[in-house]
């Protein structure tokens, strides 16, 4: 491949990137629904950790340095109230909400918020 | 022999010290680097002693007096706090040089070294240059194995370094870096994330260095785990770099070039035209 395609590639990339974001968000927000529902997995472990722990490494590779703040912020708190097993009470979950919606906001203005 | 420091005395990195630790291509010896991370400007000799139990202390002192000698870490005489009253040292003024706009900017630097901290943890860009020069490739250009379970990270990885003239190949779990390790050509680097679904990163460059084909394969650790113990667990395990995520497309590039022994700056060690 030329450079010129692989430039092109690359420009491509950050385009959908950009533009799978709410998806993205969408799965983290079903993720953490099913977190409060089900809890924490036998070993504290949960998908939603892992895929907001992806965002964090990710955003500002991309150029969103705010989605990596945002996400990491909200790993951060994932981790932090992990147990093996147990349930979100609802401090917990009311306070992973506003680290989401604050992941929401996080978002560059080319990709929808809602 | 490099003089012996003081226990009490507080060691911080000096520019060519924070340069080994953020700009890939560094020569220091992996006892240097590890030394280096367990540097923070505030913990003197004998705290940092107590942060690397697994190294003998007769060992971490001559390493971190070298790094003194060599000037990449500066030595400061500490304060004796707990000689001091602590009613006095607390409640008695004390006169502040001005520092004008060179303090200024060094305390908001301090500011967005904390936040961004805070946020990241502890953030490095770490590579090691090869003691001896690697041969390069024979008729074919360097491969890359990328081996990370997100997909944004691979597309964007695997296409930049094919617009810098490597191949690529990647990995997202346990079968498929063992199919990849298998494969010919053997890559001549890794990028190697941490947690893989079924795999830890770690146990990975473990097994990697005790393998008698592979033990010599330069492995870069690309990893959202960002903190001090992390990083000194993947240097201590025989990485040649370390790298934290979200990273920076550019220096992770100059990072890979560093450990294969290429040029990072105006050019290439290398000729690529087959």
């Amino acid at each position: 491949m030329a450079d010129e395609d692989l430039r092109a590639e690359l420009a491509m990339l950050g385009e959908q990137y950009a533009a799978a974001l709410p998806e993205k968000l969408a799965h983290v927000e079903q993720a953490l629904q099913g977190l409060a529902r089900d809890g924490w997995d036998a070993e504290g472990g949960h998908p939603a950790h892992a895929l907001v722990h992806r965002l964090a490494g990710s955003g500002a590779t991309y150029g969103f340095p705010g989605v990596s703040t945002a996400a990491r912020d909200l790993e951060a708190f994932l981790r932090d109230i992990a147990r093996p097993g147990a349930v979100p009470d609802s401090v917990q979950r009311e306070r992973a909400a506003v680290l989401l919606r604050e992941l929401r906001l996080a978002l560059p203005a080319t990709a929808s918020r809602e | 022999m490099a003089a012996a420091l003081d226990d009490g005395c507080v060691l911080a990195l000096t520019k060519d010290g924070e340069a080994a630790l953020h700009e890939p291509g560094t020569t220091l010896a992996p006892r240097h680097l590890q030394a280096l991370v367990l540097i923070d400007g505030q913990a003197s000799v004998l705290q940092i002693l107590h942060r690397a139990p697994q190294v003998p202390g007769t060992e971490l002192r001559n390493t971190l007096a070298e790094l003194v000698e060599k000037n990449f870490v500066s030595a400061h005489a500490s304060l004796a706090i707990d000689a001091l009253d602590p009613g006095d040292f607390f409640s008695s003024s004390v006169d502040h040089p001005d520092l004008g706009a060179a303090g200024d900017a060094a305390d908001a630097e301090a500011a967005a070294n904390a936040e961004f901290l805070h946020h990241n943890g502890y953030c490095v860009n770490l590579a090691r240059r090869p003691e001896k020069p690697r041969p390069p490739p024979q008729g074919r250009k360097p491969m890359v194995l990328v081996i990370d379970d997100d997909p944004d990270i691979c597309r964007l990885l695997r296409t930049y370094l094919k617009l810098e003239g490597f191949d690529t190949r990647a990995a997202g779990n346990r079968e498929e870096i063992l199919a990849e390790l298998r494969r010919v050509p053997l890559p001549d680097a890794v990028l190697l994330d941490v947690g893989l679904p079924d795999a830890n990163g770690f146990d990975i460059l473990a097994r990697l260095r005790q393998h008698p084909v592979l033990k010599a394969l330069p492995i870069i650790m690309l990893t959202g785990e960002a903190t001090r113990e992390a990083v000194l667990r993947g240097i201590l395990g025989g990485a040649d770099g370390y790298i934290t995520k979200p990273f920076e497309i550019h220096p992770l590039v100059r990072a890979v070039k560093a450990v294969l022994g290429m040029a990072t700056e105006g050019g290439h060690d290398w000729d690529y035209s087959l």
